[in-house]
């Protein structure tokens, strides 16, 4: 086992690899320790046992990053001293591992909700993670995320796809000296439960069998009456049903729409600011804003929509972002006066991720050219693409 | 800025901009019930962003081939290409024999449903995989059901002027 093996080399580079896989503690900790390459010396510097690298290495087996994060929190306050029996070691680092655990976990997923690359790191599954997601799904699915280590096992017992896992996560930890923010991106480190089968293919298995569950617990939120439902057969069809639906209601309102005739837009102000004042009250003025500054729009010849409809949508990102204070409480009356329907505290979340994000990628689109509606629009979508690349 | 006011406000803009809002002598009944329709999924697709997701983008192509072609053109051909010989890969593989145990005709009704959704959802036909399909449809649901609220906003704005 790690005993027989050369307690300084191997654990030490062990070590450094955990800790260089998270990047989020603070290495000021280290006392000045150049690089984190050495990061295994200065363990042993800071505790000056010997046979400290070995314990470390044992203990490792079943604590994982957390002991590589206790073993960070633990130093500092004791230089140099010897610790006791193992498990008073293990159980001594728990807590502020755990601590340090979570607000690494908690530190690394807002900017990895943003860029963390969800593809299973040993996955065969062809499909790349498809860039196309809301971020309201993205920050949930980051939140309800498992664990962000990677299973740790001595290194006896690797398998050779599991060490390559663990030599991309060495690159890339060494690669994140310079930005400790920068969460992995390449790989999705999935804890391995207790008596869970840990071989890549299973592992793979259920992280996503985890993401399907949780997609279809957000839709059953989304769907009416979908609470009753339990078995994904029934709410599938349901689903089916309801998108069907969606759609068949569009067409009708867009008949419904046709038959008014004078479909003239200058009252609209008016009775929008009726409609929508009983819903929520203060955005009625915004609304207002928002057609004043449509009207404003020079009528372009009737060409492709798209076209000329983006470096519109741009120009009034200006007033957008106004209300976007205006508006952020009044969210929840949105999708509730339509159909009376209670919001739940999922679409409320829903909604509000979305509008941070939109709100973001507003704030970034203000400073681009659009003098091309297309490059425009691309940019905009690989803003959000590189943001959330691979999530989904 | 919450996806049904960007819906909104692309819709009127898109309706202006077609025409739709002078009076019907200029369009028929159907011609402008098909713009409002694409002006509709115009603004949706807008308000998503246009290449945020795979649904939209999908109509984006969709509707664009309708259109004029532009720099999306070899995005277009690709992504229809893709899907054409994906649907034909995919599409005949029955099984045929006798209906084992309730979890096998579970899991086949799953497959079969999936299928349908992807028949449902744009841009599903060329997803392999069940769950970015579970994704893109909660998203696909969530626009739609803010593009139905905002028309009908607009029909009970529109018909409260005129009875």
């Amino acid at each position: 086992m790690e005993g027989s093996r050369a307690g300084g080399g191997n654990g030490g580079d062990y070590i450094s690899s955990l800790l260089n896989s998270s990047p989020m503690l603070d290495f000021g900790v280290l006392g000045g320790a150049p690089a984190l390459d050495g990061a295994g010396d200065c363990l042993e510097r800071f505790c000056g046992d010997p046979g400290f690298a070995e314990r470390a290495a044992r203990l490792s087996s079943f604590n994982g990053q957390r002991f590589a994060a206790g073993l960070i929190g633990m130093p500092p306050p004791a230089p140099g001293t010897e610790f006791g029996s193992g498990s008073r070691e293990a159980s001594s680092v728990s807590d502020p591992a755990s601590a340090m655990k979570d607000a690494n976990a908690k530190k690394r997923k807002a900017p990895a909700a943003k860029g963390k690359a969800k593809e299973p790191s040993v996955s065969t599954s062809g499909q790349a993670g498809e860039q196309g997601e809301s971020d309201a799904k993205r920050c949930k699915t980051g939140e309800a995320e498992k664990k962000v280590t990677n299973t740790v096992k001595p290194k006896a017992e690797q398998t050779g796809s599991d060490s390559s896992v663990e030599d991309g996560e060495q690159k890339k930890g060494k690669g994140k000296n310079g930005k400790p923010v920068e969460p992995p991106k390449d790989y999705v480190h999935v804890r391995a439960r207790r008596g869970q089968a840990t071989d890549s293919h299973s592992l793979a298995e259920r992280v996503r069998r985890e993401r399907i569950s949780q997609r279809m617990k957000f839709l059953q939120d989304l769907v009416p009456g979908c609470n009753k439902v339990i078995g994904k057969a029934l709410m599938l069809d349901e689903i089916i049903n309801y998108v069907q639906s969606l759609q068949r209601q569009v067409e009708f309102l867009s008949m419904k729409l046709a038959t008014v005739n004078p479909l003239d837009f200058s009252n609209l102000p008016t009775l929008l600011h009726k409609d929508m004042f009983q819903a929520c009250g203060p955005s009625a003025s915004s609304v207002f804003s928002l057609e004043s500054s449509s009207s404003a729009f020079p009528f372009s010849d009737q060409g492709d929509v798209f076209q000329s409809f983006v470096p519109n949508s741009m120009e009034s990102q200006c007033t957008l972002n106004q209300l976007d204070l205006a508006l952020s409480q009044t969210t929840n009356a949105q999708y509730g006066f339509q159909d009376g329907m209670a919001s739940t505290n999922l679409q409320q979340q829903v909604r509000n991720y979305w509008e941070d994000d939109l709100q973001s990628v507003f704030h970034v689109d203000n400073g681009q050219s659009h003098d091309n509606g297309a490059s425009a629009e691309s940019f905009h979508g690989d803003l959000q693409a590189g943001q959330m690349k691979m999530e989904f | 800025m919450t996806v049904f006011l960007l819906v909104l406000e692309g819709l009127l803009l898109g309706l202006r901009k077609r025409g739709v809002a002078a009076s019907s002598d200029i369009m028929s009944f159907h011609e402008r019930k098909r713009a409002i329709k694409v002006a509709a999924d115009a603004a949706l697709v807008n308000a998503r962003g246009a290449d945020a997701t795979r649904w939209s983008r999908t109509m984006l192509a969709d509707s664009e081939l309708g259109h004029r072609r532009r720099n999306w053109g070899g995005k277009v051909s690709v992504k229809l290409i893709r899907e054409r010989v994906l649907r034909r890969r995919r599409g005949h593989r029955q099984k045929l024999g006798t209906v084992g145990s309730a979890a096998v005709l579970a899991r086949a009704m799953v497959r079969k449903q999936t299928r349908v959704l992807r028949g449902i959802v744009p841009g599903g036909e060329g997803l392999d995989d069940e769950c970015t399909l579970l994704g893109e449809t909660l998203d696909y649901a969530v626009c739609l059901k803010a593009q139905v609220d905002v028309m009908q906003l607009l029909v009970r704005a529109l018909q409260a002027k005129n009875p």
